[in-house]
């Protein structure tokens, strides 16, 4: 079963541009989008009871809540439904990589801008590609 | 007797014949080439010190026709300068003779007692012992000439009482304080108030078992500027007080110019965070546009929509430029006074 998707990111376009992507690579036909980590946080925490498992599309560098908050309060979550995310930024520092991978939820990381074959390579990633099969 | 081969320039001052023409007889038995010159008076002799200098020793009669005792003594010896003055005296006054010494004169010989050699001995020593206290002198002259003409702010303080003992003209003009004034303060009173207890700590240290130390301060100076100094310092017996001896180098302007270096840092390190985060977000979005553009299933509607949006990420990266230069021009470190 696909997991939902949504999409995080306080850019406009890059919403827009990235859920194009999401369609096209066939991850999902309508994943949800929100312009800052707060309204993703409440969308998940509402989603509690839930089985099936939400993939996040999350940027880092966001004006008053980044995504490195959004990661530290979502460790703090106890949701009965499995989360991965995939970090989708414009930073080309590698100490901000190298931070990612400290965090267990994240399995992906990806440097903006996103292409069509990047947006496929995220179903094959570890941790993700069996709900993809 | 063998005679002294060395040549001596000697100026007598004797108005008696005869008395000059004992001394003269007995020299030329010890010394075989004695360049004698001989004055009558003491205007005379004053007149010949002052046009030549060149004597090696004077032989002084203390009554001479226009002055003598103390006075002429007094007056011959400001003449003198660095040449030794031996005094010939007719008066077996061991009291006043005594006092000749005391007053500066070399040794004191009585008329009476003279021979070829307690002259030739007296003479000889005079000469050698002025020399020698010249030399010294010379020598005192010349190390308080490096602490006095020291570019660095330099001074002595007491090690019990902290008080000022010396300072050099370099501290006089660094912090404001004459001469005078320093000597009646102690090294306390360059330390700034909230700077003293710990000051004090750094103070108790260095005492005489320590002989070198050196530390980083503040300093206040008369005008109330405060400075930053790197002082060090080292033992010294002053007078035979326990004292040290304390440089102080002012680094306050080093000191800014670190500060300025470290703020320039902090400002490079900022400008390469935003080239990473605040540059590259409406660049990777351009991309992500252009790549969209490309594609051929894309309406013409559409199109203009993302042309349009292609101009406002190249405006805001545009803006973002100019930020960052304007970032850049802020540093300037050739402005520190």
């Amino acid at each position: 079963m696909k997991p939902d998707i949504i999409i995080i990111d306080d850019e406009e376009i890059v919403l827009m541009l990235i859920k194009r992507l999401v369609v096209k690579a066939g991850l999902h036909n309508s994943p949800q989008l929100f312009s800052n980590g707060m309204d993703g946080l409440n969308y998940l925490q509402s989603q509690n009871g839930r089985k099936s498992p939400i993939l996040i599309f999350l940027d880092i560098n966001m004006p008053g809540f980044d995504g490195w908050e959004f990661l530290e309060l979502l460790q703090t979550f106890s949701l009965d439904f499995p989360t991965k995310v995939v970090i989708i930024t414009s930073s080309v520092n590698q100490s901000d990589k190298v931070k990612s991978k400290t965090y267990e939820s994240v399995i992906g990381y990806i440097e903006k801008p996103v292409t069509e074959d990047m947006m496929k390579g995220v179903a094959q990633l570890d941790g993700l590609s069996k709900y993809f099969e | 007797m063998i005679k002294d081969s060395q040549t001596y320039s000697i100026l007598i001052i004797e108005d008696n014949p005869g008395d000059k023409l004992l001394v003269e007889t007995y020299l030329e038995e010890s010394v075989l080439i004695p360049r004698i010159t001989g004055v009558g008076s003491y205007r005379e002799a004053r007149d010949l010190i002052k046009e030549n200098k060149n004597f090696d020793i004077i032989l002084l009669d203390l009554s001479l026709p226009d002055m003598r005792g103390e006075e002429l003594i007094n007056a011959v010896m400001e003449l003198a300068g660095n040449i030794p003055v031996v005094v010939l005296t007719g008066y077996s006054d061991v009291e006043f003779s005594r006092k000749s010494v005391k007053l500066g004169v070399a040794d004191y010989l009585l008329k009476d007692e003279l021979t070829a050699s307690t002259l030739y001995k007296s003479v000889i020593y005079s000469i050698e012992r002025k020399r020698i206290f010249n030399e010294l002198e010379e020598s005192q002259k010349r190390y308080k000439d490096l602490f006095q003409l020291s570019p660095i702010p330099n001074w002595v303080y007491d090690l019990d009482t902290w008080e000022f003992l010396d300072v050099n003209e370099a501290a006089i003009s660094a912090y404001g304080y004459s001469h005078n004034e320093f000597l009646k303060m102690k090294v306390h009173d360059l330390i700034p108030e909230e700077d003293l207890s710990d000051t004090q700590k750094h103070f108790e240290e260095t005492l005489q078992n320590v002989p070198k130390f050196s530390g980083e301060f503040r300093h206040i100076k008369k005008n109330r500027d405060i400075i930053a100094v790197e002082t060090s310092s080292t033992f010294l017996l002053y007078n035979g007080k326990p004292a040290r001896m304390m440089l102080a180098n002012d680094i306050t302007f080093k000191k800014k110019y670190i500060e300025a270096i470290e703020i320039q840092n902090k400002k490079l390190k900022e400008i390469a965070w935003i080239q990473s985060h605040v540059v590259r977000a409406p660049l990777a979005r351009l991309m992500g546009l252009v790549n969209l553009l490309s594609e051929e299933e894309i309406e013409t509607d559409e199109r203009k929509t993302y042309s349009k949006l292609v101009m406002d990420s190249a405006t805001e990266l545009d803006k973002i430029i100019r930020d960052i230069t304007e970032k850049t021009e802020q540093i300037n470190i050739n402005k520190i006074k």
